[in-house]
């Protein structure tokens, strides 16, 4: 496991972003192959449980018509094991993904997120969790709307780390 | 314990017998998931992708333009297919490497495109595929042949299109004439749910063909009632390049290798260089580099290598250090071959074989080297060997006509 800082906040990668991690993660989350959800963390789950015993867990937001498209959350499949409460307190406006923009284009993705009104998180430690991290800005907006709302703590796990060229 | 194993199994098991994947016939349980409580099959979900509409425009008009003639054995073949496929029987070609496999098939594609029928030329190998459809766009100039491959995937439609066995999904019930060089290559060979798209997506007949096939795969397609045509000779009747097999330890390899591709290169002949991984892909080329110049490195993962491969058409560079995917189909002037580490469990008999059918297939350079280079002998080196001594010596009562 690597650990990275973004914004002063720890950022846990999992896994290396190699050939296999990405046609497994197509497999699931492009196919919509729902049995491999255990999969991606079942290695490190008594670990994990141990770790964010305590946390309130937010999923980095997907367009709910994705979700419709592919039948499932992926993020939230792939936590349930967890066993942590999830808060799907962030919302994308706008339908699009990260993956088909440009590295210009991926900077403003803080405009189309959201806070769901009626979540309250004050003195409260968070686990953000998202997939696969490229520039980090889809992470960096989320913390950012996350830190507003003044929780105690704030972590985030990623699954595997892409460099800049190679992207879904 | 073990009756309530057995009876969770049967429970799931009748459960789950009920659903076969409509697109590959999948009936195993541990390939079966479920969304939302209803079956999907896990096999095949990879294959997604939108498929392709019925060709409506259809030109009747066949030029076959080929500008060298065929020899009579093969003459002989292509009319034993057309009267095979036109009677509704599928066939199986099992000829030597550099018989001349693809030309065998023209006479029936040309039959097939006159009579308006769908046809389809399928390969498992994306860089066989993009030769072939060279070939065929060459020979038949009137007609819309198109390629079909992964990342290559905007047009599906046209008279004669020749695809990836990958690419075989977005045609379902499709093809009147289906035609299939080397079945027995990775990744199509004992691939349940590509051969399964192939059945699928044929609705006429199908030819089949091979270098390598062993004859229980022979005998069990005649016994399905399909016509078997063999052929042991090359094109220009010459016999194959038999193999050498060259035995050293660790380093001394190296120095051989050097040695041999310098003197390759003296008399001015392009060298194939095979090795086992891509890992050793790039260090054996990082080592041969700095002693001998004009090379390059070929493997599966390399963006730009159809660039590479014309350059060294083009004589740009003289040897090329190559995975397996220049294997099958490549057809080179005047071509040496030497194949490093050839112990390594890759390498099976039938995969030598092709390997060794590289070499000598223009008819103006019809001999040529193939050196088998490794630690120790092993059994696969000798059944190559075997296997293409006893096809020289059935041809040998021709030769002597010479």
């Amino acid at each position: 496991m690597k650990i990275q800082k973004i914004d002063s906040v720890k950022v846990n990668i999992l896994y290396e972003y190699n050939d296999f991690f990405r046609s497994t993660l197509y497999q699931y989350k492009g196919c919509g192959d729902i049995e491999l959800a255990p999969i991606f963390l079942n290695y490190h789950r008594a670990f994990l449980r141990i770790k964010y015993y305590g946390y309130l867990l937010i999923p980095a937001p997907s367009h709910p018509l994705h979700d419709e498209e592919r039948g499932f959350n992926h993020i939230i499949r792939i936590v349930d094991c967890l066993k942590l409460p999830i808060l799907s307190a962030l919302e994308k406006v706008i339908k699009r993904k990260q993956s088909d923009l440009k590295r210009e284009e991926r900077m403003k993705v803080g405009e189309i997120f959201r806070w769901k009104d009626n979540f309250l998180i004050r003195n409260k430690k968070i686990l953000i969790v998202d997939d696969v991290m490229t520039t980090g800005s889809t992470i960096k907006a989320c913390i950012n709307l996350v830190k507003q709302q003044k929780p105690k703590q704030i972590e985030v796990l990623v699954l595997a780390k892409a460099n800049k060229g190679e992207e879904i | 314990m073990l009756i309530i194993a057995t009876s969770v199994f049967f429970i799931t098991y009748i459960f789950i017998v009920m659903f076969v994947c409509p697109r590959c016939g999948n009936s195993n349980p541990l390939y079966i998931g479920y969304k939302k409580d209803k079956p999907y099959c896990r096999k095949c979900i990879t294959f997604t992708g939108k498929s392709a509409c019925e060709n409506k425009d259809k030109s009747h008009c066949v030029i076959l333009n080929l500008n060298y003639d065929l020899s009579d054995e093969q003459v002989k073949a292509s009319n034993k297919i057309v009267k095979a496929i036109s009677s509704g029987r599928n066939v199986l070609i099992s000829a030597v490497c550099g018989a001349g496999k693809t030309e065998l098939t023209f006479a029936v594609i040309k039959d097939a495109l006159i009579k308006g029928q769908q046809v389809g030329f399928v390969i498992p190998r994306k860089d066989v595929v993009i030769e072939i459809y060279k070939r065929l766009s060459e020979v038949f100039p009137r007609n819309s042949v198109i390629v079909v491959y992964g990342g290559h995937n905007e047009n599906l439609q046209g008279e004669l299109i020749v695809l990836t066995s990958h690419q075989l999904y977005r045609y379902e019930n499709y093809f009147d004439l289906l035609i299939m060089d080397e079945i027995d290559a990775f990744p199509y060979h004992g691939d349940e749910v590509l051969r399964a798209m192939f059945i699928r997506s044929c609705r006429g007949n199908y030819v089949i063909m091979s270098a390598t096939l062993s004859t229980s795969q022979i005998n069990a397609f005649a016994k399905e009632g399909g016509e078997c045509i063999s052929i042991n000779t090359r094109y220009h009747g010459f016999p194959l390049p038999v193999p050498k097999i060259v035995i050293m330890i660790g380093i001394l390899k190296h120095f051989f290798l050097i040695r041999k591709i310098r003197e390759l290169i003296k008399e001015r002949k392009p060298i194939f260089i095979f090795v086992p991984t891509i890992a050793k892909c790039e260090d054996l080329f990082a080592f041969l580099s700095k002693w001998v110049r004009k090379g390059n490195y070929v493997h599966s993962k390399r963006k730009n290598r159809e660039e590479v491969i014309n350059d060294f058409r083009q004589s740009k560079y003289s040897y090329l250090v190559t995975t397996a995917v220049l294997e099958r189909g490549v057809t080179l002037k005047n071509l040496q071959v030497i194949v490093f580490e050839c112990d390594h469990a890759i390498y099976t008999a039938s995969a030598l074989v092709q390997i060794a059918g590289r070499v000598g297939r223009k008819k103006d350079a019809p001999q040529g080297e193939v050196v088998f280079l490794s630690d120790r002998r092993t059994a696969a080196m000798d059944e190559a060997i075997r296997e293409i001594e006893t096809k020289n010596k059935s041809l040998s009562p021709m030769l002597l006509r010479y």
